[in-house]
C-alpha cells in the first residue's frame, strides 16, 4: 500500500466494506457521492440522469469490492470508475445531440452555487465567461476535458490522473498543455479582460 | 524569439501550472527581458482565473441518502453472495476416485447376466410375434385403419336366435303365456315335440 493509500479514509472505509462492514460502504457514499456528482456533472453538463449515472458508480464499486486493491487513494480509484461511466454514457447518447447542452427542463442556473457578492452588471458578465468557460471545456476531447477537469477542480496530480486515465504522467502533461491551448484560444476575449481587469 | 532561457522558464511554467501555482512566477527575471513569455504567464495566470471562475456544483438535497436507498437491493445482493463464497469448500475425502472407480467396478460385473436374462426375453416375445401372424393373421387394413372381417351369415342366424331366446327368457315369459289362446298352446306344445 502506498503512503496516499495509507492516509486516506476512503481506503480505510472501502477495505472495511471488502471485510463485511457495511458502514464503510455508507460512509463512502456519504463523503463521495457529492464529489461524483460534481465531475459528472462538469464533464457530461447538467443531464438529467445524473443521479443514476452516480448510483451506477456506487454499484461498480459494489461489484468490484472483492477485486478492490488500495494501491492509491480511494478517489483516484473512483473517479476511475466515474470516467468510465461517462464514456459509456457519452456513448450511449451520441446521435440524440450535442452531449453538453443541458436537457429540456432541467435549469441550468439551479446547478452551480449563487456566486454572492456580486452586483448585476458584474455578475451578468461573469455568467458570460462561465458559460464560455463551460462550453470550451466541452468541447475538448474527453480524455483532456477529464485531464483538466480533475486537475483544476478536483486537484489530482498528473501522476494520479494518469492512474485515472490509464495514462502515463508524461502522457498527461501533454493532454493538460494541449487542452490549455486550446481554451487559451477560444477564450482568448475573456482573458484579454481578466489581463486587463 | 525564444530563448534556452524561455525554454527553461516554460518548464518551470508547465510545473507551476500543474501545482496550480502560476503567480509566483510572476517575479522571475527572465520576465524583464522576454516579452513572449511575460505575456504567456499573464494568460495562464488569466486561464486559471477563468476557470476557477466556474463556480462549484451545487449538489441536490439528501443525494447520499437516496443513492444508498437505491443501491438497497444491490448491497443486500452483495451481500448474500459474499455469504455464499464464505461457505467452505467440502473437501473430498482421500482417495475417493479410486473407491468410486473399485465400487462401480464391483455394481457392472452382476449386471451381465441380466442383460443375457432380457436378450433372451426378447427372443421369445419374438416368437411369440411371429406365431401368431403366422397362425392368427391379422384384420385386413384398408387406408390404415384396422377393421373387423365381415361376419359368416350363419353366425348372424345363430345371434338372432340368441336374440330371440333372450326375448323368451326375459322377465315378461309369464305374461306372454298367459296371454296365448288355446290354439297358441297347442302349436306351442307341437312345435317344442318338434324341437322347432
Amino acid at each position: 500500500m502506498t503512503a496516499d493509500a495509507e492516509s486516506d479514509l476512503g481506503v480505510e472505509w472501502m477495505l472495511a466494506y471488502q471485510s463485511g462492514d457495511e458502514r464503510g460502504f455508507d460512509r463512502l457514499v456519504e463523503h463521495y457521492s457529492g464529489r461524483v456528482w460534481a465531475l459528472l456533472t462538469r464533464f457530461l453538463g447538467p443531464v438529467s440522469s445524473r443521479e443514476d449515472l452516480v448510483q451506477e458508480v456506487f454499484l461498480r464499486v459494489i461489484r468490484s469490492r472483492s477485486r478492490y486493491e488500495p494501491s492509491a487513494r480511494f478517489s483516484t480509484w473512483l473517479y476511475r470508475i466515474a470516467f468510465n461511466v461517462c464514456v459509456n454514457e457519452r456513448e450511449r447518447r451520441l446521435g440524440r445531440g450535442p452531449l453538453f447542452e443541458g436537457e429540456p427542463g432541467v435549469p441550468q442556473g439551479a446547478d452551480w452555487e449563487d456566486p454572492r457578492g456580486l452586483d448585476p452588471p458584474a455578475e451578468l458578465e461573469r455568467s458570460d465567461a462561465v458559460e464560455a468557460v463551460r462550453r470550451a471545456i466541452a468541447e475538448l476531447p474527453e480524455r483532456q476535458r477529464m485531464a483538466l477537469l480533475l486537475a483544476r477542480y478536483e486537484e489530482l496530480s498528473y501522476d494520479e490522473i494518469g492512474a485515472v486515465l490509464g495514462s502515463s504522467e508524461k502522457a498527461i502533461k501533454s493532454m493538460i498543455h494541449r487542452a490549455r491551448e486550446t481554451l487559451r484560444e477560444k477564450l482568448a476575449p475573456f482573458l484579454q479582460e481578466e489581463k486587463t481587469g | 524569439m525564444k530563448t534556452p532561457e524561455c525554454d527553461g522558464f516554460r518548464a518551470e511554467l508547465a510545473r507551476a501550472l500543474e501545482r496550480g501555482e502560476a503567480q509566483p512566477l510572476s517575479t522571475h527575471g527572465h520576465l524583464f527581458s522576454c516579452r513572449a513569455c511575460r505575456s504567456r504567464l499573464e494568460e495562464e495566470t488569466a486561464l486559471d482565473a477563468l476557470l476557477l471562475s466556474w463556480p462549484r456544483v451545487a449538489l441536490p438535497a439528501h443525494l447520499a441518502r437516496r443513492v444508498l436507498s437505491r443501491l438497497a437491493r444491490e448491497r443486500a445482493e452483495a451481500r448474500l453472495d459474499d455469504l455464499l463464497g464464505r461457505v467452505p469448500e467440502p473437501v473430498p475425502p482421500r482417495d475417493l476416485g479410486p473407491r468410486v472407480l473399485a465400487d462401480l467396478a464391483a455394481r457392472r460385473a452382476p449386471a451381465r447376466p441380466w442383460l443375457a436374462v432380457a436378450a433372451v426375453l426378447l427372443v421369445c416375445l419374438g416368437g411369440a410375434l411371429l406365431f401368431r401372424r403366422v397362425f392368427f393373421p391379422a384384420s385386413p387394413e384398408r387406408n390404415g385403419l384396422v377393421v373387423e372381417a365381415e361376419p359368416e351369415p350363419e353366425l348372424l342366424e345363430a345371434l338372432e336366435v340368441l336374440e330371440n331366446w333372450e326375448v323368451v327368457t326375459s322377465d315378461d315369459l309369464d305374461l306372454l303365456l298367459a296371454e296365448l289362446d288355446p290354439i297358441e298352446w297347442t302349436l306351442l306344445e307341437l312345435g317344442a315335440d318338434t324341437g322347432g
